[in-house]
């Protein structure tokens, strides 16, 4: 019986690894801010919502890229790079 | 000897004097990639907070007059504007997008691009309530060209590049009774328009780019890149299988994807290239849509055609919309003209004016004593009355 068992675990180990895992993205990951400015995830939104649900995605991406630049002096600039 | 000396002395000092004479008198290089000045707009640019946003956003849209914060706003960014402008007048625009990348192309600047011009319009507003029209509509203008530069080769860009120039469109119609006495002004915004709308790129190169840059990811090492895409526009067990279907593709099943893809995509451009009617050419490329979605499901040679294809027939609406706004706008210009010259509007639309793209017939022209409206004949189902209709105020004499 222990025998049996052992072999339709091999088998059963053998076949899923030939398999490709498929899991599926959305329950693991949280694309980036990168990631939601790729052409294939604003496609997506486009297809999803059209320009509106694309303007979101961008602001959202932008709003975690926290790309609005901040004004900063030249001297401040330069006492930063000094470290002092 | 020492006479030479003196001669080659005098020969050096001459050329160096020449030399420090050209480089005063000739001015430094200047790019001619009008995407570099953009970037530099889009980093420059200060942000308002959200009330001001909201200001802006009011002003914007014509709801509210302006108040110190939006001019002391858009006097803080002059600069913004500057860059927006002299990139707009260049011909050549190159964003250094890597198109081998295919979906994974990134367009970082897509959001910054709308606040820009946001905020080019705002300027735009400032200038008309200074009496300054003709600065207002050469920064609509601007946006117009803006909206050409942007439109690259991906369907994404292209719909960018249909906002903004709709935004532009919208500001000329409130702004245009401020030059409504002005033949001049009008007669050359009608041909600059002309000009933008003929320029603008077809939808047909749109979705030929859009097959191009799209095609390039139907390969098995871009597999894993395109399922999770995927998971995230669609979850289900209809993915979940389409999912497991990509990642076991062999090259066979790759080639045969990228045949039907390719395939797809020129039976769109050969629709949208028969010139039919509005109505007809919107329900075939409906039709094409849904047949992808039911063909997706038995064939596996669809898998990618169904993930990629754009949402085309929502697509040709935009671009039709845009299309008829033009027209509306150019109607209008005429319109103005003409009660320019005779003191009144006309009861009927000159014969050569422009027809609504979604009808194919003249517009619906109606005259009140503050405005007169251009309406489209035809509209699509879903969509509002009023989104095809075009109100131009009247300055009253």
């Amino acid at each position: 019986m222990a025998a049996l068992i052992l072999i339709v675990a091999l088998v059963v180990v053998s076949r899923t690894s030939d398999e490709p895992i498929w899991q599926p993205s959305y329950v693991t990951e949280t694309p980036s801010a990168a990631d939601m400015l790729t052409v294939g995830r604003l496609n997506a939104a486009c297809r999803r919502g059209g320009l509106p649900e694309i303007d979101r995605q961008c602001e959202q991406a932008a709003q975690r890229l926290d790309i609005q630049p901040e004004r900063i002096s030249m001297e401040q600039l330069i006492r930063e790079m000094k470290g002092t | 000897m020492v006479t030479l000396h003196a001669h080659r002395l005098r020969v050096i000092a001459s050329m160096f004097v020449v030399l420090l004479l050209t480089g005063v008198t000739t001015s430094a290089p200047q790019t001619d990639n009008a995407a570099l000045l953009y970037y530099q707009a889009c980093l420059l640019y200060g942000q308002p907070d959200g009330t001001l946003e909201q200001m802006l956003t009011d002003f914007r849209d014509g709801k509210t007059a302006s108040n110190e914060a939006i001019r002391k706003h858009v006097e803080t960014n002059r600069l913004v504007v500057g860059y927006v402008t002299k990139a707009a007048d260049l011909s050549h625009c190159d964003w250094g997008y890597d198109y081998s990348l295919g979906l994974d192309i990134t367009l970082t600047h897509l959001s910054a691009i709308k606040r820009i011009a946001f905020l080019v319009v705002a300027d735009a507003r400032l200038s008309a309530e200074e009496g300054d029209y003709r600065t207002a509509l050469d920064r609509c203008m601007a946006i117009h060209k803006m909206a050409l530069h942007e439109t690259d080769r991906m369907a994404v860009t292209y719909l960018v590049g249909v906002s903004l120039s709709a935004l532009a469109n919208r500001t000329i119609q409130d702004l245009l009774v401020g030059v409504s006495g002005d033949v001049e002004a009008l007669n050359q915004l009608k041909t600059r328009l002309t000009q933008i709308q003929d320029a603008f790129p077809s939808l047909q190169y749109a979705m030929t780019q859009e097959g191009q840059v799209c095609g390039a990811s139907i390969r098995k090492e871009k597999a894993y890149d395109v399922v999770r895409v995927m998971s995230e526009d669609e979850k289900g067990s209809d993915t979940d299988s389409a999912g497991a279907r990509i990642l076991a593709g062999d090259d066979a099943f790759f080639e045969r994807n990228r045949a039907h893809w390719f395939n797809t995509i020129a039976g769109i451009v050969a629709v949208l290239d028969s010139k039919l009617p509005y109505s007809q050419t919107y329900a075939k490329l409906d039709q094409y849509s849904d047949q992808m979605t039911r063909e997706s499901k038995g064939q596996p040679d669809a898998t990618f055609t169904r993930i990629l294809l754009p949402a085309t027939s929502r697509i040709y609406l935009l671009t039709t919309r845009l299309q008829a706004h033009f027209d509306a706008v150019r109607v209008a210009t005429d319109l103005y003209t003409i009660r320019a010259r005779t003191g009144r509007l006309p009861d009927v639309l000159p014969g050569d004016a422009p027809r609504d793209p979604f009808s194919g017939e003249s517009f619906v022209y109606e005259k009140a004593d503050d405005h007169f409206t251009l309406r489209c004949q035809a509209k699509e189902e879903t969509e509002k009355a009023e989104t095809n209709q075009y109100e131009f105020k009247i300055r009253r004499d």
